[in-house]
């Protein structure tokens, strides 16, 4: 609980760094259900020097014990290594876990992919979204294999529900924005996406080129 | 106890039942072994017949795959009824090919392809199985007759053409087509300029026929593909303009004005390729989406980068298991115009100050701690 209450803080925290504008809506993600919606209102800006931090933080609704975290940061050192046939095996009793975190998911469903069971990786990933529903990390692994596999209509909307939990994902907010662009072809559904990205960081010339492209075309 | 002798008619319908037990006992050697005795010490048994089929199957269920495919041609061959002379030669040759023996494989469906034109997507489909293990086998000649065979069937099939006999005479094109496609690159434009250009022009012009026949099939991976190699022919032929070799004895101004007259050129083909590439892309709203597609994305993104060189980011692994967070610095001046434009958001710059100062210390570090962007896995202890 100690965890859960100290996520909370750093979401909190965040929250008031973030007052003087970037966020529209900054939800803190308990795990437990609907994300607190924290509305912001700019109320402060920060020193003209000094830049205001923008972003959330979500929480895991349990925590592994000290043998499954062991067992966890082992699956990742092999999963670094290059051998997710053996990081498998762990990856799955974890899943089997009553403390199951969405990491454990996130990361079998890489090793799936890894090792080519698309099906398997699938399922990770929804039980990672039942889990905590909107995960950004979950989404955007599950966003890009669908994108991969050509059902782009699931992808956007599985997009567009992240985004509605966790509005600043800016990985989200350019993936979505190019499968829009590319694969859908809604020039004003990139636009957007993309217009919001270069505003929360508006040093990535590459995406503020991509929306003068947009504008202009 | 009775001893029958070889050759009596009790015998043989002994042995005969006695087989038909062993089968329904699922005792394959035993059945075969009593089978084969039948076949021997009966040769002219009317039952015969019925004894090839009975080995046949027998074989195949103990997997003797081998000897269940020299039973199928004895049946063919002791057939009189179409259908299970046509029968028997494809269950044949699967079996040799289980049996991992291609070449006897091959064998028996060039028999069935001659003997069986009807029905046509059986025929098709029998020669789309040699094709494939002619080019296992590498026999390449044969492997291309045998796709040209498929596409002409196919086209002259009229009313017995299905989708699958046009699906697999789409795709046999495709290969026929794209090993024409293979020599066109090699054409370089050389001096004299008009040899070489109307060569390459020729081919270029039959390329463009042959793949774009190739869409009328309506098969989407086939329809992709020939738009992919349509606009590489375009692409290609840019390419060689450019890169095409220059005329001697040119001073520094008639070479200047050769290039502006090879760009201006060379221009319009790259033009056109970007153009069908594209229309690559249409094919998504029809519900088409390969590789093909893919690769379209890739040239466009070469082409045209600002419009198409756009990567996905991708999730990282997550290392530790506690939690997630995701942050990223705000531009100061962004901020401030944020604020000025929002009439609310008038505040002094030292309230944020003293909201960061009242985060709890690990907060603190942690939020700054990161760049832009940044994805902060952890923190919950």
């Amino acid at each position: 609980m100690t965890g859960l209450t100290n996520f909370r803080l750093l979401g909190l925290a965040l929250c008031l760094v973030i007052l003087s504008g970037c966020a529209v809506q900054l939800p803190l993600q308990s795990g437990k259900g609907e994300p607190a919606d924290v509305r912001t209102t700019a109320q402060s800006a920060p020193a003209p020097s000094e830049p205001a931090l923008c972003g959330f933080a979500v929480a895991e609704p349990h925590k592994l014990n000290l043998l499954e975290r062991n067992e966890f940061l082992r699956a990742v050192e092999l999963l670094k290594a290059g051998q997710a046939e053996s990081a498998l095996p762990l990856l799955e009793r974890l899943s089997q876990s009553e403390n199951v975190v969405t990491a454990v998911y996130v990361d079998l469903a890489k090793a799936y992919l890894l090792t080519e069971q698309k099906g398997k990786a699938e399922e990770a990933l929804q039980s990672a979204l039942r889990l905590i529903p909107g995960h950004p990390l979950a989404s955007q692994e599950y966003g890009v294999m669908l994108r991969r596999a050509g059902r782009f209509a699931e992808a956007r909307g599985l997009y567009e529900d992240t985004l509605t939990y966790y509005p600043d994902y800016l990985p989200i907010r350019k993936n979505l924005g190019i499968l829009c662009d590319i694969y859908l072809n809604d020039q004003d559904c990139a636009l957007e996406q993309f217009t919001y990205y270069s505003q929360a960081l508006p040093d990535d010339e590459q995406v503020r080129l991509w929306v003068s492209e947009l504008q202009l075309r | 106890m009775t001893l029958l002798a070889p050759s009596s008619a009790l015998r043989s319908t002994a042995e005969y039942d006695a087989a038909t037990a062993y089968i329904q006992a699922r005792d394959w050697t035993r059945a075969a072994q009593v089978l084969t005795g039948f076949r021997n010490n009966f040769p002219e048994h009317e039952l015969q017949h019925e004894v090839t089929k009975k080995l046949a199957y027998v074989y195949r269920e103990g997997e003797e795959y081998a000897l269940a495919a020299d039973e199928f041609e004895r049946i063919e061959q002791e057939a009189d009824d179409d259908a299970l002379k046509s029968e028997a030669l494809l269950s044949a040759a699967e079996l040799h090919q289980k049996a991992g023996q291609p070449e006897r494989a091959l064998v028996v469906y060039q028999r069935y392809i001659e003997q069986f034109p009807d029905p046509l997507d059986v025929n098709v489909e029998t020669c789309q199985k040699i094709a494939d293990l002619l080019k296992e086998q590498g026999q390449q000649d044969a492997y291309i007759r045998m796709l040209e065979r498929i596409v002409r069937v196919d086209a002259e099939g009229d009313e017995q053409r299905t989708a699958r006999t046009i699906f697999l005479a789409a795709k046999a094109g495709l290969v026929l087509a794209e090993r024409h496609y293979a020599g066109f690159d090699d054409i370089t434009l050389v001096q004299p300029f008009d040899k070489s250009l109307k060569k390459k022009k020729t081919m270029m012009k039959d390329l463009i026929q042959e793949f774009s026949h190739l869409i009328e099939y309506q098969v989407g991976e086939v329809t992709a593909a020939s738009t992919w190699y349509l606009a590489e022919i375009y692409a290609e032929f840019s390419r060689s303009l450019m890169q095409s070799e220059r005329p001697k004895g040119l001073d520094d101004i008639e070479l200047e004005d050769y290039e502006l007259a090879l760009e201006e050129n060379a221009y319009p083909f790259e033009e056109k390729a970007i153009e069908v590439h594209q229309s690559n892309l249409e094919l998504i709203a029809a519900g088409v989406y390969n590789s093909w597609i893919d690769k379209s994305i890739e040239r466009l993104a070469q082409f045209v980068p600002a419009r198409y060189a756009k990567s996905e980011e991708l999730c990282p692994l997550v290392e530790v298991p506690d939690g997630f967070a995701f942050y990223f610095a705000e531009k100061p001046e962004n901020a401030t115009l944020q604020a000025a434009e929002d009439s609310s958001a008038e505040v002094e710059p030292q309230e944020a100050e003293t909201a960061v100062s009242a985060l709890p210390e690990d907060t603190q570090q942690q939020s700054s701690g990161g760049s832009a962007g940044d994805v902060q896995q952890g923190g919950a202890q």
